[in-house]
């Protein structure tokens, strides 16, 4: 993919609507260039503005969260995409 | 709630995060939490599995903090992104066959939501209401679909009879717009 055509493509990487080998290009591609590195953090950001509904957090879960934070650490599924 | 802990910046918490301050876990649970199920569950559909995602981007924020890079954005962007990513990793996935053909099922019954009806917080809803409306309905609904609805960019396409790359250009320029017509309102980034 060019240059052009890579940066078509992170508004929908942004959103996590890439997969397959087009989501490894871009991932490959953002290594090495801040300039796109840095639309998809601001697409993310509106994405986030969007998201920002009014909803709490529901009754019990920090609860159950804190439970969880002294317990032996359980390896999470790794997960090395861009920006998380 | 800790007043002073309130008024501490993201990145602080974070510092706190790093020395094993549980206090300051709480303070981002309490600021960020909700938003996090709430997309978690606008996507799984599911408040069990919303739950679960809740939990699981708090531990990985507990277990590795320097995953966060205050340079590439905010913490609540950057919690959200992990939520969406694993939310549209877990409808995807065959063990949740189950979920995906609920959610196809109610894709198809689908006319009503919008993003439009969503409720905002409060500071935010009028600015947020009033982008939106900047965006035509050829932007904002590949928008909603691929964000809240969890569809890649090709499904969209599919669903809405348009060709891909037409679909990857208006999320992009959607996505533009938005951020346009936010900072203009001195919206973004979120903090």
């Amino acid at each position: 993919m060019t240059h052009p055509e890579i940066q078509e493509s992170l508004g929908v990487y942004a959103l996590d609507a890439v997969e397959g080998e087009e989501r490894r290009i871009v991932e490959h591609h953002l290594a090495t260039c801040p300039e796109c590195r840095f639309e998809v953090v601001e697409h993310r950001e509106v994405a986030a503005r969007l998201a920002s509904v009014t909803s709490a957090g529901p009754v019990g879960l920090w609860t159950a969260l804190q439970r969880r934070l002294t317990a032996p650490c359980i390896l999470l599924e790794d997960d090395d995409r861009e920006g998380r | 709630m800790n007043e002073t802990l309130s008024r501490r910046a993201d990145t602080d918490l974070i510092d706190g995060i790093t020395q094993r301050d549980e206090p300051s876990l709480a303070e981002v649970y309490r600021r960020h939490g909700g938003p996090v199920y709430g997309l978690a569950l606008r996507i799984l559909r599911n408040p069990d599995l919303a739950e679960e995602i809740v939990q699981e981007v708090l531990l990985r924020l507990w277990r590795e903090p320097h995953k966060f890079d205050a340079g590439r954005g905010s913490l609540r962007s950057f919690l959200l992104a992990h939520a969406h990513g694993r939310s549209v990793d877990l409808i995807r996935s065959e063990s949740s066959r189950r979920t995906r053909e609920e959610r196809d099922a109610r894709l198809s019954a689908e006319t009503g939501w919008s993003l439009e009806e969503e409720v905002w917080e409060m500071a935010l809803a009028d600015h947020v209401r009033t982008a939106l409306q900047e965006l035509e309905e050829i932007e904002r609904r590949p928008i909603e679909l691929a964000y809240f609805g969890g569809f890649t960019y090709r499904q969209v396409a599919r669903l809405l009879d348009t060709p891909e790359g037409t679909i990857k250009s208006r999320i992009r320029t959607g996505l533009k717009r938005l951020n346009g017509a936010l900072t203009r309102y001195g919206l973004a980034p979120v903090s």
